[in-house]
């Protein structure tokens, strides 16, 4: 595993390769796309829809007024990156493995606290939902310890886990803790009494109830707080890296900047993107698997509010726990 | 810096450990007494969680009395709490958690006023905007923290670059949720007000407004706790060295001084409890106004 990858990088090649692009090439093939997507639109009117069209002119547009800007020295590039350059660096990185080994620390080390926190979040939330007394007693410290913000705990899981692994996956597991856990004991609590009176009536014990009302009701709310949890857990993951890591996207992006390698800084930053945008995209899909899986009476309901439910993650949260 | 300029006094005097436990009691005993008196002022939550909080502590109290925890790593209760004090009462406490207020605060109105106001325009104009959506998307999705870096190199190391990225963090859910809460506006109520003969300012005023509020309320909820993780982040990456409970936390982990770090952990604790109550007081306060 290369630890520090960028010093495999300064042995093997220049760091600041050339830019295998250039600006002009880069402008005039954005223009093309642009120019090509206006002709089918005008020609071909059925092959591509209005919004398509108008994201392809604002991504161009933006694409070009970024690249345009730069290219004519309107502000300092080494402030501000140029698209071309960050296309080639990311090839360039991806071409020497730096790319790959700090998305798989990044990603490793995401999945380990995210996995921790949904471990336990999952089965004490369910536990407390069940048990409302002892909810009532524990709600209080449990809501002022989702107060503290995780980064806060960092230094002091640096304390007591040493240097290394530890406390980041520590602060990870939870920052996606509480939004879990919080839904799941609403969820739980919401399950219908009917339901249950219905189990228990026909001879059903409480595993019975547990297994065909309480966790298939409570499903969509908990999977509703695994994608809060994974958006803070994101927030928290990178946050983790800048201040304490030798390896990841955050640690790539925060050494770039100390060495005054604008490029490398935006190419950690796209990275982040891609990487968020595709991991809320496979929680969406995992969303709609089960909550259609279910079929009946809930599946037309939930179906529905997911239509409508069109806020990304960090949106939805719960507020009337507290 | 602290453990250096008063290295004689040593803060866990304050408060002794069977004084902690004791005082502990006391509060549980007055607590209970008090709801007892006046059952309207203190909720039974508040009472159990004051017990169930005193019972950890005291606990712990307990164990690190009997030497079964380390006192470098896990220090007891009663030695960080009477460290708040004693950081208080030497003045080094109120300037960290003034900084840290005040970067989390001038963002947090930067955000709400330029969220709130793109927002409405918007949503209201949401079909023009609709091909905006995937780049507003992408940069949704860049966590704060990553805008960091940029942001330092941008704005250089101090206020501006910490007030940057933590804009950026309270922006983006404040913002999508004005644009989701001006779109839930009925049509049938803006046509009312039209019939009526209402123009656009008595629509915006009559029906957006109205119902927006409630979703921009939730927005200033989540985007405030992004901003707590926000600014703590850019302290700890020393933003501006020597200000902010962020860095308070951090140089006290580096000198192993547990005992702050724990305090500092503690005060931002009470802080975002304070300051997400406030937000909830605002939101009955204006409810029951209109």
């Amino acid at each position: 595993m290369c630890r520090d990858g960028h010093e495999l990088l300064e042995q093997t090649g220049s760091i600041s390769g050339r830019c295998t692009i250039h600006p002009l090439f880069f402008i005039a093939a954005v223009s093309a796309v642009l120019l090509l997507a206006t002709l089918s639109r005008y020609y071909a009117g059925h092959a591509i829809s209005g919004k398509l069209y108008g994201t392809f002119v604002v991504w161009s547009v933006f694409l070009l007024l970024w690249e345009g800007t730069l290219y004519l020295g309107i502000f300092r590039s080494m402030l501000l990156a140029p698209p071309s350059v960050i296309i080639a660096k990311t090839f360039y990185f991806l071409k020497k493995g730096y790319l790959q080994a700090n998305i798989i620390s990044t990603m490793s080390r995401f999945l380990a606290g995210f996995s921790l926190a949904l471990v336990i979040a999952v089965p004490v939330g369910i536990a407390l939902g069940l048990f409302k007394k002892a909810y009532d007693w524990l709600a209080p410290p449990l809501n002022f310890m989702r107060m503290i913000p995780a980064p806060a705990i960092l230094p002091f899981a640096i304390i007591l886990f040493g240097i290394g692994e530890g406390p980041a996956v520590f602060v990870i597991a939870l920052g996606c803790f509480f939004p879990i856990l919080l839904n799941t004991v609403q969820g739980v609590r919401e399950a219908e009494r009917i339901h249950i009176e219905v189990i228990q009536t026909m001879g059903g014990g409480r595993a019975d109830v547990l297994k065909h009302v309480i966790i298939p009701s409570a499903l969509p709310t908990i999977l509703t707080g695994i994608r809060i949890g994974f958006g803070i857990g994101w927030l928290v993951l990178v946050s983790a890296e800048i201040v304490a890591a030798d390896s990841g996207l955050g640690f790539m992006i925060e050494g770039a900047r100390s060495r005054l390698e604008t490029p490398t800084l935006f190419v950690g930053m796209t990275t982040v993107c891609a990487l968020g945008l595709t991991m809320d995209i496979f929680l969406k899909k995992i969303e709609r698997f089960f909550i259609l899986r279910r079929g009946g009476v809930f599946l037309s309901r939930c179906s529905e509010a997911l239509k409508k439910n069109k806020e990304p993650i960090f949106m939805r949260e719960v507020t009337k726990w507290s | 810096m602290h453990g250096n300029i008063f290295p004689e006094m040593e803060s866990g005097d304050i408060i002794s450990s069977p004084f902690f436990i004791l005082i502990l009691l006391l509060l549980c005993v007055a607590l209970a007494v008090a709801r007892r008196l006046f059952p309207n002022l203190v909720s039974s939550s508040i009472l159990k969680g004051f017990i169930v909080a005193s019972g950890i502590l005291s606990v712990w109290e307990i164990l690190s009395l009997l030497k079964l925890l380390s006192p470098v790593l896990l220090p007891p209760p009663s030695r960080f709490f009477s460290n708040i004090i004693y950081l208080w009462s030497i003045g080094f406490l109120q300037p960290q958690i003034g900084s840290t207020l005040y970067r989390l605060f001038a963002a947090f109105v930067l955000a709400l006023l330029s969220a709130v106001t793109l927002g409405i325009l918007v949503g209201y104009f949401s079909k023009r905007f609709s091909s905006l959506e995937s780049l507003i998307n992408a940069a949704r999705l860049i966590p704060a923290p990553a805008w960091l870096s940029l942001s330092i190199l941008w704005f250089g190391i101090g206020y501006a670059s910490a007030i940057f990225i933590i804009w950026l963090g309270v922006f983006f859910p404040i913002f999508m949720n004005t644009v989701n809460g001006v779109n839930k506006a009925e049509p049938v109520q803006v046509e009312t007000v039209l019939t009526f003969g209402g123009d656009k300012y008595d629509v915006l005023l009559e029906v957006i407004l109205p119902v927006a509020y409630q979703h921009i309320l939730t927005g200033a909820r989540i985007g405030l706790g992004i901003g707590w993780i926000t600014v703590i982040t850019a302290e700890l990456a020393s933003v501006d060295i020597g200000a902010g409970l962020g860095w308070m936390i951090q140089d006290s982990r580096i000198l192993l001084d547990t005992t702050t770090v724990l305090s500092g952990i503690i005060v931002v604790g009470v802080l975002g409890t304070i300051t997400d109550l406030m937000l909830k007081k605002l939101d009955g306060l204006v409810q029951g106004w209109s």
